[in-house]
């Protein structure tokens, strides 16, 4: 209901939204939910897909092509496919060093950040664990990022974006509430991934990470490692 | 007694500081402007049947001599990858690669070898033009069909496809010049692209003087022709459906040609006029998942020659004749990756026409040209491929009969240093 009432409020403004390409798809949903009817998200990355392995489909290269705007997770996450895109593209908007890019691991804090790094220790980030939208807290912190980007790629609907934030804000927090509760009982369960996707999802529940699948980072799994593993 | 603590603390402090500033805090410290980093090493243990010495000696009859193995050439030795029997050393690839300022950026590949380094690339590209458009120039690989651009460390195959290194030679299409690429504002990939080069490669095209004077004095000298001298264009197209990727392209190239062969053993001879290549290119990738993929990738091949062929006799004197050369080739791969870990895959290779006309008289040269290749690879993690391949090829001729070469391969590619990004 709310979102129709933007609309009739600031009709013009849907003749020039702003097209705004995002690596992947929470960061999509994120946007949408602060940018509303004002902007159009286009998702490079499928959610089902493993986020270090997305294929760089000429296709991708249209859709970065024609965006007013990148955001990025950041964090060397995109670093095996996301380079040529923006290189092939050849979108000023969409350069490292414009304004309408955004790095968002930049504004959070990342943990396990790796103390040693050579890759004998597998195809590590070297700046930390970058999965890091997996904690619900540092949605909040990016919400706040977003709304900012926005505000400064299209100051004249700050408005609108403030108050979707808040809006956004208010519901988030609701449901963090609500998954503490379920996720009490949990505190202390011990987990195998296949990739230690879940760090941060993990940290902010009290969840135990026992071991990967893979044996390290990037490296496929093996059948004594798995074996060791159960 | 406290003063001496105080004292000795204060200077170990001073001490440790100093010993441990970190390098990135020294005043003119720049080490965080060096440029992204990679060096890839290429080796194989190759076991062929036939004999080094002879290999260099066949050819692709009317198209191509002495492109497999390595051969002299005038002064420079050219070998191709995997040209011996026993363990080769291909090379060790050094790229750099960085941000200029926020208008360029800036590559360089080098090629070590044992025969030398040779520049492979070395470009600046735009990123600042805007509407869809990047310049690029300096020395690189042609965008002109598929496998033309990549790397050989990219290739699924240890050697080129056989179309492709009998028309252009082992480096295809490598030349200094300029690129213009644009980008259609469309949802569909579409992209044009515009090249001017010097037009120096050896196998088809060239624009230098051809001394055939100095063979006997009766001769007169081959003209050069002005340069750039080689112009090429192309159009790219891609859709997804579903998580099935489709690309495909046709492109054009054209320049003038000045071959050399006047030195060769056997049947020396000079080739001048001007040359157009045809191509069409097709990728159709599917992916099961974000590991697992099936790949099918086709180029062909049409090229005219047309021109003068001077023919070299025992004493220096050249003959000149017209020739004109109509032939065409394609390949078409398959390859598989069930995971990370393993790659398979097949290729067939065939040149299928060979239209050679001396002097207004058909040569009849052979039009069924055929290779056959497989592979196997195994990947330890991204950086590390060893693969095993196994090639039978029909297309190689000594003298008027034909000669099958079988080869089979292990090769080992390795990288360190920055992430190379994959491109598709």
């Amino acid at each position: 209901m709310k979102k129709y009432f933007i609309v009739l409020l600031f009709p013009l403004s849907l003749l020039a939204h702003l097209n705004i390409a995002v690596s992947y798809p929470y960061i999509g949903a994120l946007t949408k939910s602060i940018g509303g009817e004002h902007i159009r998200t286009i998702i490079l990355a499928k959610g089902e897909w493993d986020p270090h392995f997305i294929v760089p489909r000429p296709s991708l290269i249209s859709k970065v092509r024609n965006a007013d705007a990148l955001i990025m997770n950041g964090g060397q996450l995109e670093i095996g496919w996301l380079p040529p895109l923006i290189k092939r593209a050849s979108n000023p908007k969409t350069q490292a060093n414009a304004k309408s890019f955004l790095n968002l691991s930049h504004h959070v804090d990342m943990i396990l950040k790796p103390v040693e790094v050579d890759r004998a220790g597998g195809d590590i980030h070297p700046d930390g664990n970058p999965h890091f939208h997996l904690d619900p807290k540092n949605i909040l912190v990016l919400a706040g990022v977003v709304k900012e980007f926005l505000i400064s790629l299209d100051s004249g609907h700050s408005g609108v974006y403030k108050k979707n934030y808040e809006n956004f804000v208010k519901d988030w927090e609701q449901k963090m509430v609500l998954w503490s509760e379920k996720m009490k009982n949990k505190k202390g369960l011990e987990v195998i991934q296949y990739h230690n996707n879940l760090a941060y999802f993990n940290k902010a529940y009290g969840l135990k990470n026992i071991g990967t699948i893979e044996p390290l980072p990037g490296i496929p799994p093996s059948s004594r490692h798995t074996i060791e593993l159960i | 007694m406290k003063k001496i603590i105080y004292t000795s603390a204060l200077l170990s402090t001073v001490l440790l500081g100093l010993d441990t500033i970190a390098p990135e805090n020294r005043t003119f410290e720049q080490s965080k402007y060096i440029p992204d980093i990679s060096l890839i090493m290429d080796a194989s243990l190759v076991n062929r049947d036939v004999e080094d010495a002879e290999l260099g000696h066949l050819e692709v009859p009317g198209v191509a001599h002495g492109i497999m193995g390595s051969h002299e050439h005038g002064e420079a030795s050219h070998a191709t990858y995997d040209a011996e029997n026993g363990f080769n050393l291909n090379y060790a690839e050094l790229v750099l690669s960085s941000s200029v300022d926020p208008f360029f950026t800036m590559d360089g590949v080098f090629h070590f070898s044992p025969e030398g380094v040779e520049i492979e690339e070395l470009y600046f590209t735009s990123t600042a033009l805007g509407y869809g458009a990047r310049l690029k120039g300096g020395k690189f690989n042609s965008n002109f069909g598929y496998i033309n651009e990549q790397h050989h460390h990219s290739w699924d195959f240890n050697d080129m496809p056989l179309v492709h290194e009998s028309f252009l030679g082992m480096h295809g299409i490598n030349e200094t010049g300029i690129q213009v690429q644009w980008t259609a504002p469309t949802e569909t990939y579409l992209m044009l692209g515009l090249e001017v080069l010097q037009g120096e490669n050896e196998q088809m095209f060239g624009n230098g003087e051809i001394h055939l004077s100095e063979l006997n004095e009766a001769n007169e000298d081959i003209e050069a022709e002005d340069a750039p001298s080689m112009f090429i264009v192309y159009a790219k197209t891609s859709f997804d459906i579903g998580d099935t990727t489709l690309l495909g392209g046709l492109s054009y190239a054209q320049g003038s040609s000045r071959l050399d062969h006047t030195e060769d053993e056997e049947g020396p001879h000079a080739f001048s006029g001007d040359s157009k290549l045809y191509g069409a290119d097709l990728v159709v990738k599917h992916y099961f998942d974000s590991y697992s993929s099936l790949k099918w990738q086709s180029e062909f091949l049409y090229r005219e020659m047309d021109g003068t062929q001077y023919g070299i006799k025992p004493d220096g004197t050249s003959a000149a004749k017209d020739i004109l050369k109509e032939q065409a080739g394609l390949y078409t791969q398959l390859i598989y990756a069930p995971n990370k870990t393993w790659k398979m895959g097949v290729r067939y290779d065939t040149i299928f026409q060979n239209d050679v006309e001396l002097a207004g008289v058909d040569l009849a040269k052979p039009n069924d040209l055929n290779k056959y290749s497989a592979m196997l690879e195994y990947h330890t993690s991204e950086f590390a491929r060893f693969r095993l391949q196994y090639n039978k090829n029909d297309a190689l001729y000594e003298e008027d009969e034909a000669v099958s070469v079988q080869t089979i391969m292990l090769s080992v590619n390795i990288s360190i240093g920055a992430h190379g990004a994959h491109s598709f």
